[in-house]
């Protein structure tokens, strides 16, 4: 069950081209940009595709283990003087615990309950950062946040930022991948279709869920650290329901379960996003009628998609 | 665990309730290490609802299942899949999505050790572990005769097939007591006759096996003892030749399409 | 602190009356509607567009909008769930997520982030009872929420259209079986539910504003309050939403306003956690 020959020849070159493309854009501070955020979506979105992909669950809540990276990334680096990437890994254990802590009454539930119990989740994230004033500075935010420092380097232009999201979307998309052939991620997929007969084949459901909710957390916490030094400085509004629900359609437009999809979905919505700006007012509006289309027209994404038309031309050659 | 020829399982007075109504009330039996132990009954009879029990998907309102010893009512159905109690489903339960390979796969995970931490970093003890689930499975395929559809998507399979894989699953937990529901339901003659020589076979391997089948010249054939149940009461228990004779089953069976062959 | 009590009452029986439009699509679709809080919220904004750029009265307002929702609960059927009626639920979810979405930025391009409010059919006028004051606007909201209530029971239970969505709610395929159209009875669900949310809306838009994100705050407590009564039961919903809207109040006066919404997620976790099928909700077993 190792790659294909052709997935892994598609993913050097793909990597190829992610490690020469800001060459490139290297004078646009505006690309740059645009390439770091929708990287650090990129991995937010993997921590979705987990719950989804895998489970088959929807978390609204992913906003929350989001925040939590970010203000105890920025809070380790700040307060405690902590170099920032213990810090980050710290913040990222943090946003995993915070996830299994979540699942153990959430994974007892179904589907539904699933949704709200994370809605809530999010938004408990969301109101005590806005109310804890004493430590997040509740509207006002964290500013300033230090860029992250390595031995002698500094990581500050958006130049160098890239790379450094890069190495986290590698460490991501392999840890992804190994999961999905694990016996983790067999065990996942094999609750997601048929929780019954896979507790009865000797599939703990609950100790399966609890590690799907980790894994996914500690990278929805990872992001959310990459995000506050890339930024210096964050705030409550910058973390509510509709980041989780822009996770959400990034997971759903890719298509959820797969590896390339959370690349495509996150960077198909970045760039969208922004090329939409100009008609901001209906701008969400078109959006929340596209989740509404995509869910009728593409129920499995881009990856879907392309997977339709594969078969289709394979049918063809076999005639 | 028992001597051989001591019960591998005793089920005692077992009752369940759904609602008000009463679905199994105070069934027992004796499953024998080494036998092949039928249930057999008219549809409603109780038969699935009892195996439910004993995997732990149900939990009996009342009684007790004993097993190596133990009551193992209670634990939760992958508790007793541990404790080396395997089954497979009337309705079959295939992981779509999952290759053939895969989903056998799945039902090795109860036998293994290695933790997240070193899976996510495949050190050599996890991808020796992964390899020795990999083979086990393959063997347990090969035994069913199952080994060249490895790779196929297991949706894909043909029913009779996917039965067969079912029983490879339940297999590879490397149980003692099998709890097989219909295994022969929607299989043609010549996969019948296949099926009873891999039941032959499972037991010469030790295994156990509680078996749940409507058809009768199956059950006759490779039984050591039958219980009938009907309207979720045991009417008779005893060897096929004694069961085929007893006048309370000919009746609780007349009139139904089930009927002797 | 029976003012407290009343006023807590009075928007729980708003969280109830949420609740039971919220439920019914959910027993007719298996599916729960995000988007349902957002057409709670156009009830309101549909009687405001009447009154404020129409320039009617009130009553005639009541009607326009009741007439719009039901538009809008078509709209909800054919665009976000019929066709995907044999699709995963999940996939329902989604797309009534989405409608939230769109609902919400409509309402923000139409009528602007800026809180509105539309009057009550009562006025502003206050109840003396001994030494409690309270609006009556609250004792009209106990008032209609008794009345839809009883209505929603001998409804589902005594006339024959009520029995027919009973049926399709509890097995489609067993309906089907009974000559049931069940499609036309899943269309009239979502428009019975807009309706019902149609005069939820016009309960609500006088106790707080109508704001484009007073959606997403009143269907989630409208689950809280599902979730504590127990899914599929109104007599739990009923309770539930009268039990949450007193805490909220008392806990808002007593404790901490900051932190009121978040202890009422915490009501729901521990609900969850403690009591998965609620108080007056029913076990249900999954089938192999």
């Amino acid at each position: 069950m190792g790659f294909t020959k052709r997935q892994m020849i598609v993913t050097l070159i793909c990597f190829a081209a992610a490690v020469v493309l800001p060459i490139f854009f290297r004078g646009s501070r505006y690309y740059m940009n645009l390439f770091n955020l929708a990287g650090i979506f990129i991995i937010l979105t993997f921590s979705l595709n987990y719950i989804h992909g895998y489970l088959g669950l929807i978390s609204i809540g992913q906003a929350g283990f989001f925040a939590i990276g970010a203000y105890i990334t920025a809070g380790l680096t700040m307060g405690l003087g902590i170099n920032y990437f213990p810090a980050l890994l710290l913040a990222s254990i943090a946003a995993a615990l915070a996830g299994v802590l979540l699942g153990l009454p959430a994974s007892r539930i179904g589907g539904h309950y699933f949704v709200l119990i994370t809605l809530a989740f999010g938004e408990i994230v969301r109101l005590i950062i806005l109310n804890w004033k004493e430590v997040t500075h509740g509207t006002n935010g964290v500013n300033n946040i230090p860029p992250p420092r390595l031995g002698p380097l500094l990581i500050e232009s958006r130049f160098a930022y890239y790379y450094l999201v890069l190495f986290f979307i590698i460490v991501t998309m392999v840890v992804a991948a190994s999961v999905r052939r694990s016996k983790y991620g067999r065990s996942m997929l094999a609750t997601k279709v048929g929780e019954l007969a896979a507790n009865v084949m000797g599939i703990n459901p609950l100790s399966t869920k609890l590690i799907n909710f980790g894994i996914s957390s500690f990278f929805a916490g990872l992001a959310g650290g990459l995000y506050a030094s890339y930024i210096g400085s964050i705030s409550p509004e910058a973390f509510d329901v509709d980041l989780s629900v822009d996770i959400l359609t990034m997971t759903l437009v890719g298509g959820s379960g797969t590896i390339p999809g959370p690349v495509i979905g996150a960077t198909a919505l970045v760039f969208l996003k922004e090329w939409l700006r100009a008609v901001k007012e209906y701008y969400m509006i078109i959006y929340g009628a596209g989740i509404v289309l995509i869910m009728i027209f593409m129920p499995y994404g881009i990856m879907g998609l392309l997977r339709r038309v594969r078969d289709v031309i394979s049918s063809r050659e076999v005639r | 665990m028992n001597t051989s020829g001591g019960a591998l399982i005793e089920v005692e007075d077992l009752g369940i309730r759904f609602g008000g109504l009463l679905a199994v009330s105070d069934v027992s039996f004796h499953v024998s290490e080494g036998s092949i132990h039928a249930l057999i009954g008219p549809n409603g009879a109780g038969k699935t609802t009892i195996l439910n029990m004993i995997s732990g998907i149900y939990r009996p309102s009342r009684g007790k299942i004993i097993y190596g010893g133990r009551n193992i009512v209670g634990l939760p159905p992958y508790m007793v899949t541990r404790e080396g109690i395997a089954r497979t489903f009337q309705n079959i339960q295939v992981f779509e999505g999952l290759s053939v390979l895969e989903n056998v796969m799945v039902a090795r995970h109860v036998r293994t050790s290695v933790n997240l931490l070193s899976t996510i970093l495949k050190t050599p003890k996890a991808r020796r572990e992964e390899k020795s689930i990999a083979d086990k499975a393959v063997e347990a395929l090969r035994f069913v005769g199952l080994a060249d559809r490895k790779d196929m998507d297991a949706m894909n399979l043909p029913y009779g097939q996917k039965r067969l894989m079912e029983i490879a699953r339940a297999l590879a937990t490397e149980p003692h007591l099998l709890l097989l529901d219909e295994p022969s339901a929607g299989m043609n003659e010549a996969e019948v006759l296949n099926l009873v020589n891999f039941i032959n076979q499972i037991r010469e391997k030790g295994i156990t096996v509680i078996l749940i089948e409507h058809n009768m010249r199956l059950v006759m054939k490779i039984s050591d003892r039958i219980t009938v149940l009907d309207f979720g009461e045991k009417i008779a228990e005893g060897p096929p030749e004694e069961i085929q004779n007893d006048p309370r089953v000919i009746e609780a069976y007349l009139g139904t399409e089930n009927g002797y062959a | 602190m029976i003012q407290e009590i009343v006023s807590g009452l009075s928007i729980g029986c708003i969280y109830a009356m949420t609740g039971f439009g919220f439920v019914l699509i959910y027993n007719a679709v298996g599916a729960v509607n995000f988007a349902y809080g957002e057409i709670v919220m156009f009830g309101g904004y549909f009687g405001y567009l009447a009154i404020q750029s129409f320039g009617w009265s009130l009553g005639l307002a009541f009607l326009f909008s009741i007439l719009a929702m039901a538009g809008l609960g078509i709209f909800n059927d054919y665009f976000a769930y019929f066709p995907m009626r044999h699709r995963p639920v999940v996939t329902v979810i989604i797309a009534s997520i989405g409608l939230s979405i769109l609902l919400r930025n409509s309402a923000l391009a139409i009528w602007g982030p800026d809180p509105v409010k539309i009057k009550s059919f009562v006025g502003d006028q206050l109840v003396h009872i001994g030494n409690v004051v309270f609006p009556l606007h609250q004792l009209l909201i106990f008032i209609v929420t008794a009345f839809i209530f009883v209505g929603q029971v001998f409804f589902f239970s005594r006339t024959s259209i009520g029995r027919k969505l009973e049926a399709t709610a509890q097995d489609q395929e067993m309906a089907k079986l009974m000559g049931i159209k069940v499609n036309r009875m899943i269309l009239l669900t979502f428009v019975l539910a807009a309706c019902l949310a149609s005069i939820a809306g016009f309960l609500l838009a006088p106790l707080w504003f109508l704001e484009p994100d007073v959606g997403l705050y009143i269907i989630v407590k409208a689950f809280i309050a599902i979730v504590i009564g127990g899914f599929g039961s109104v007599y739990g919903l009923m309770a539930g939403g009268l039990f949450l809207g007193v805490t909220e109040v008392l806990v808002a006066s007593h404790l901490t306003s900051e932190y009121k919404d978040v202890i009422s997620f915490l009501i729901l976790v521990t609900v969850l956690i403690v009591l998965p099928q609620g108080f007056f909700g029913e076990k249900v077993a999954e089938k192999v």
